[in-house]
């Protein structure tokens, strides 16, 4: 009798770890799930605070709106596009509006929209203090419905026998660095390039005048807040057993601090000075960068590519500002460039097959194809946007800031009474 | 137009502005106006008591009783009207030399004034190079969104290295508030964004502070 009971509890861990091991996934991509919601905060922080503060409601707003009605749209029809059935390659013909209510369904479903608003929201840090609410959430609709899935659909998906076409060639991107930051950064240029500069950022005479933020500890909370649900945006790739988890979070890590340092010796290298508001994006481009790879570097190759996308970040962000393309929170030098960057980096440096020629080749293809199809797709909504409705805010509405000419609020009412009056 | 007939509408117009207000230097600036602009046109209320709102800055009520004085006095004979005062005929009765010149003045007239001289200022203390581009600039652009009279005075203000602002007596609050915006971006241009931001608070802070911003909120003009 003792020598069954002994039996039995020698068995009963095992038989609670296998029943927990599907238990154990599903729950860890509920958590992935919060922590790329999450994200958005650190978004919300970094874009309220890089912006004046005249402008601070109404680029938190247009963060909060994207996660809604971004999402809502990439329920309706994105999902349908990128993961439906999808025999040409092209995109998916299926599964829109989705009634799922497995649990695996739902999550991957819910996990999916959340990177669909993260995509979204990527532009609006872009392009704020000039771009009308309005048109924003319109283009923000049609990037979660159409841009973002579509590309998503030749990059991820289809299934077995019928992969989307960049799949199909063995393009690899596990947690959406061109996919989802990428597609973000380039539809930010396409707008950029369509609406300008926020008058006053360069003359007519040559001189660049920097526009601060109102507030740089939200940044650096806001940077941390997405280094924190990094670790659920690259998370999310593990495996049923959880047999690379511990990789996928080591190398987000790694990434990321590869992006400070990167960062900082550019800063140094420049000699501009220790910016933070540059250490903090080059963080997030260190973060970017590890993002395509994390499944399949390992820790000292993601160390580099998180060095080298901190230096990509300080160099593309003085870049833009010499082609005169204002970027208000670098979202083009974090997610545009760090993402292409990022994607390379896995042709160059996969684990036990660096350099492969073949690889590298068809990384460029997905980089390139990225970016013609999100600057050319976003450049091609908003300019149709603009036909029907001004995109662009009026210089008086500039000169008041869009929170109150938008909005009707004050974002700081208690000290920004010598400023204008909400009630007009 | 016969000098019957301008005589007649002369006597409308006064008599319009007399029941609008009793301040005789509002009603010599604006009749004044009148006879310069508009004596010349065929008469036509609607556009008299518009050209005059734009001009002289009309509340609703003050636009109001302008018209329906007017249309009354333009259905009666000219002999049922009152003959024009001395102060509008050039007789003595003038009562301006004893007025100082800023009592001629709308509230809103004073507080733009104040608002840009300080925001010039300002922009001396910060950027001399900058200020000098300022007095250049408005010398030789002017602003399309304000009348010529205001681009006058700009003129002038220029001249005199943009110091002692007098803006035409006769202005709207609309015209007011476009002429801020339009100095608002030039100082944008040569100073930046933000120092004109900065630049602006201060100023709409000091104008706070004077006696004709109770009537009118310098930030009213943003």
């Amino acid at each position: 009798m003792l020598r069954g009971l002994i039996v039995s509890l020698s068995v009963l861990p095992s038989i609670a770890f296998a029943e927990a091991g599907s238990a154990g996934y599903y729950v860890w991509i509920a958590v992935c799930c919060a922590l790329v919601l999450l994200m958005q905060a650190g978004f919300l922080m970094i874009e309220g605070g890089l912006v004046r503060s005249k402008n601070a409601v109404n680029v938190i707003l247009k963060n909060f709106t994207d996660i809604g009605l971004g999402t809502m749209g990439f329920w309706l029809v994105g999902f349908g596009l990128m993961f439906g059935v999808n025999s040409t390659g092209l995109i998916g013909m299926s599964g829109f509006a989705p009634n799922v209510t497995s649990v695996e369904g739902a999550l991957n479903l819910l996990y999916q929209m959340m990177f669909a608003a993260t995509a979204a929201t990527i532009m609006s840090g872009a392009v704020a203090e000039r771009f009308s609410f309005i048109p924003y959430i319109i283009g923000a609709l049609f990037i979660t419905s159409l841009v973002y899935p579509i590309f998503g659909a030749w990059a991820w998906g289809g299934e077995e026998g019928a992969y989307g076409w960049l799949k199909s060639l063995g393009f690899h991107d596990v947690a959406g660095a061109t996919v989802v930051h990428s597609i973000g950064g380039w539809c930010a240029l396409g707008a950029l390039l369509l609406i300008g500069p926020r008058f006053g950022r360069y003359s007519r005479k040559g001189a660049v005048h920097t526009i601060p933020g109102h507030n740089l500890p939200f940044v650096a909370i806001g940077g941390l807040l997405l280094w924190f649900g990094w670790f659920g945006f690259n998370g999310g790739a593990v495996e049923r057993d959880f047999s690379n988890l511990g990789q996928l979070l080591l190398n987000t890590h790694l990434g990321a601090v590869g992006g400070v340092v990167g960062a900082v010796i550019m800063l140094a290298v420049t000699k501009q000075g220790f910016l933070m508001t540059r250490i903090v994006n080059g963080t997030l481009g260190g973060l970017v960068s590890v993002t395509a790879g994390c499944d399949v570097l390992l820790p000292v190759t993601s160390l580099i590519a998180g060095v080298i996308g901190g230096l990509i970040v300080v160099a593309t962000a003085n870049f833009l500002d010499r082609m005169k393309i204002d970027d208000v929170v670098g979202a083009v030098s974090v997610h545009g460039f760090c993402g292409a960057w990022g994607t390379l980096a896995v042709g160059l440096f996969y684990t036990g097959d660096m350099f492969n020629i073949e690889r590298i080749v068809v990384q460029l293809v997905g980089i390139v194809v990225a970016f013609l199809w999100g600057v050319g797709a976003s450049y091609g909504i908003f300019w149709c946007l603009n036909r029907v409705i001004d995109i662009r805010v009026s210089t008086r509405h500039e000169q008041r800031g869009l929170d109150v000419s938008e909005h009707k609020e004050i974002g700081y009412s208690d000290f920004m009474t010598s400023h204008v009056r909400a009630d007009k | 137009m016969s000098s019957n007939n301008e005589d007649f509408y002369a006597q409308v117009v006064y008599t319009g502005l007399s029941r609008m207000t009793t301040d005789r230097n509002t009603i010599k600036s604006a009749f004044e106006f009148w006879h310069k602009k508009l004596s010349n046109r065929p008469f036509n209320i609607k556009e008299v008591v518009a050209y005059l709102e734009r001009y002289a800055g009309l509340s609703t009520a003050e636009k109001k009783a302008l018209f329906i004085a007017m249309q009354a006095a333009s259905n009666k004979l000219p002999s049922e009207l009152e003959v024009l005062p001395g102060y509008l005929t050039g007789g003595d009765d003038v009562p301006e030399a004893s007025v100082p010149v800023a009592e001629n003045l709308s509230s809103h007239n004073i507080v733009s004034a104040r608002v840009l001289q300080s925001m010039a200022s300002q922009v001396k203390r910060l950027d001399r190079e900058a200020f000098a581009e300022l007095a250049t600039d408005l010398a030789d652009v002017g602003f399309d969104e304000v009348s010529t009279l205001t681009n006058q005075a700009l003129l002038a203000w220029s001249q005199a290295n943009l110091s002692g602002l007098a803006l035409p007596k006769i202005i709207a609050v609309d015209e007011c508030k476009n002429l801020f915006h339009a100095f608002y971006l030039l100082c944008t241009e040569l100073v930046g964004p933000v120092a004109t931001d900065d630049i602006t608070n201060v100023a709409v802070a000091e104008t706070a502070k004077i006696e004709q911003a109770i009537d009118f909120d310098p930030r009213d003009l943003l």
